[in-house]
């Protein structure tokens, strides 16, 4: 079975690969579009820092950058673009294709993910350390915290994962267009998540807001964790939350998938 | 080594059974304008479509069936299906005796659906690149899977085609790969949906030729669509006829013909060019040659008159072509009903 499974990942991976290394200007392009808004943050809050002539919610210049240097990478490691694709999957009749294959549809978008990844990591991994000596970050961390940030990542990504794959397949099998509930899902996720700044930064309502919501716990928590910013307590509710989520969004995909198949049209075809 | 696939199918008396096969379709529908499109934002009006009624029929392992109707008719929805995209509203489907809707991986790996002009290899990359993939999630042995593909080569002439990536191959050479890609697993049952349509006659000409030698060499189950009655002519036997959801017809070509166009076509030149017209109605007349269409059970006593008063150098009688008869079932979609 792990066989077979490890069989039809490497299948999956392998054209993805392929098929982004006859993208490469494309990749370049979505790199870039990774990469740019991290730095453009940073220096935006790094000024902000300089400008009140102290920290900012006890970020130091250092740390903002140490923040949005851990949060470029981990944004890389945990993104999802399913909510993206989909709309493309369903109109032009892709999905059915898709769907008809011998394995959980899921298998196509987390191959396609991981393998742009590993594509890729090496840029990140170098432009992580080019930023690094720009803008002088600041360290602090905690053997344990760096430890348990191992498995925070990798729940952050499922949790991510899913949640895009959840909100792609109802949008797509529900209404068939993705494109406005792309524009939400990505809106939402940048303001609640701490991609745009880190959260004690942000207005006490946003941060109400992203306490209610699923997206902090996919970046936020592991690049505080990683920064050695979160206590013990608050790293054991953070994998609660994380695990949570994840077990709460499973659930509710199973359902979604379900129903929304039962609505398919099948356009496209 | 050929493995042949009769063997798997054997046991089951049907390789599709359709009983009473329904769908309807919820449609949102608006009249023309801003104006109506604004009302529709807060008012939404939905018309249930019946796109299959009733359909029943049955494939037997093996036959080559060909699924007529005109556009609109719910070829494609049946087809879908019977594939396991659409969940039915009513009726039965069974495929190979798996309920199609369940997707189980076992029925996957049984069968395949080619729409013609729809890509499923990767669009920027090599066919073999495509090929090595479909391998790899449809579990084919090596050694299988390279038996397959030399197979494939070898029919199809697809050896100049499979290093370059599928973007830059001709619409013909697209389908060839996309055929090929589709069988590598190869299935037990085929559902084909206008798999030729857009490519040239010897295309299609090529195309035909592969599928029925590969019914006769695993003894697949073939349900195929097409518009192009070459295409119904050469593989299919039989033919089931539907128009709006509702079936007209399931028997041989020879019988539709029969049922819908009881004529034949008499060809004849005669040294004179006399008028026809008192023996049948005059189809067309190109210099000497001239076409009759003549009731079929006139026939006989039509020719023995023609011999009898005509000089005639040169006859031929034939069935009409199924185009003919396709032709005059559309133009006659309402009396047709009315016959079912």
């Amino acid at each position: 079975m792990m066989f077979r499974l490890f069989e039809l990942f490497r299948g999956y991976f392998r054209i993805n690969m392929v098929r982004f290394l006859a993208y490469r200007v494309e990749t370049v392009i979505w790199l870039v579009g990774m990469i740019l808004p991290p730095v453009v943050f940073l220096s935006v809050w790094q000024s902000a820092a300089q400008q009140a002539g102290r920290s900012l919610a006890g970020f130091s210049r250092g740390d903002i950058a140490t923040y949005f240097i851990a949060v470029m990478l981990v944004n890389h490691v945990t993104q999802a673009w399913a909510v993206f694709l989909w709309e493309s999957y369903v109109r032009e009749g892709y999905l059915s294709y898709v769907i008809l294959r011998p394995n959980p549809v899921m298998f196509q978008d987390f191959a396609e993910n991981v393998a742009f990844k590993v594509a890729t990591l090496p840029v990140m991994l170098l432009t992580a350390v080019g930023l690094a000596a720009t803008f002088a970050p600041t360290l602090h961390w905690k053997p344990w915290a760096v430890v348990a940030f191992i498995p925070a990542l990798l729940l952050a990504f499922a949790l991510r994962f899913t949640v895009d794959w959840i909100t792609a397949t109802w949008a797509a099998l529900n209404m068939t267009k993705v494109d406005a509930v792309n524009v939400l899902f990505f809106f939402i996720l940048l303001m609640t998540s701490g991609q745009m700044a880190p959260l004690p930064l942000l207005p006490r309502g946003i941060q109400m807001v992203a306490n209610a919501l699923p997206f902090r716990w996919m970046l936020d928590f592991p690049v505080r964790l990683l920064m050695g910013r979160v206590g013990t307590e608050e790293a054991l509710i953070g994998f609660a939350a994380q695990a949570g989520w994840l077990v709460a969004m499973t659930g509710i995909g199973f359902v979604a998938w379900r129903s929304g198949m039962r609505k398919f049209t099948a356009v496209g075809l | 080594m050929i493995r042949s696939i009769k063997g798997t199918a054997r046991g089951i008396k049907s390789a599709l059974h359709l009983q009473d096969l329904s769908k309807t379709y919820k449609v949102h529908q608006r009249k023309f304008g801003v104006r109506a499109a604004l009302k529709s934002l807060v008012y939404r009006d939905y018309k249930v479509i019946q796109a299959v009624q009733d359909v029943t029929f049955d494939v037997a392992p093996g036959e080559v069936v060909g699924f007529l109707g005109p556009n609109g008719a719910g070829k494609t929805t049946t087809i879908k299906m019977l594939s396991g995209l659409l969940y039915p509203s009513h009726g039965e489907a069974r495929v190979l005796d798996y309920d199609p809707w369940r997707r189980q991986r076992e029925f996957l790996k049984r069968i395949t659906l080619i729409m013609g002009r729809r890509n499923q290899l990767v669009w920027d990359v090599p066919a073999i690149d495509s090929f090595e993939f479909f391998r790899i999630i449809y579990g084919i042995p090596q050694a299988d899977y390279k038996s397959m593909l030399d197979e494939m080569v070898a029919l199809l002439d697809l050896e100049p085609l499979l290093y370059k990536p599928v973007r830059n191959l001709s619409l013909g050479e697209r389908m060839k790969c996309e055929l090929a890609g589709a069988l590598l697993h190869r299935p037990e049952v085929l559902f084909l949906d206008e798999p030729t349509i857009g490519l040239d006659v010897l295309a299609q000409y090529r195309f035909r030729r592969f599928l029925g030698e590969y019914n006769r060499r695993y003894g697949a189950t073939i349900l195929l669509t097409s518009h192009y009655m070459g295409d119904v002519e050469e593989l299919c036997h039989r033919v089931v006829f539907i128009d709006q959801g509702r079936m007209l017809f399931d028997g041989s070509i020879v019988a539709l013909a029969e049922r819908f166009l009881p004529y034949k076509t008499l060809q004849l030149r005669t040294r004179g060019g006399a008028d026809l017209s008192a023996y049948g109605e005059v189809i067309s007349r190109v210099g000497d040659m001239i076409t009759l269409r003549v009731p079929k059970k006139d026939t006989l006593q039509v020719l023995a008159r023609l011999v009898a008063e005509l000089p005639i150098e040169d006859l031929n009688v034939s069935d009409p072509p199924i185009t003919e008869v396709v032709k005059h079932i559309y133009t006659l979609k309402e009396a047709a009903l009315a016959i079912a």
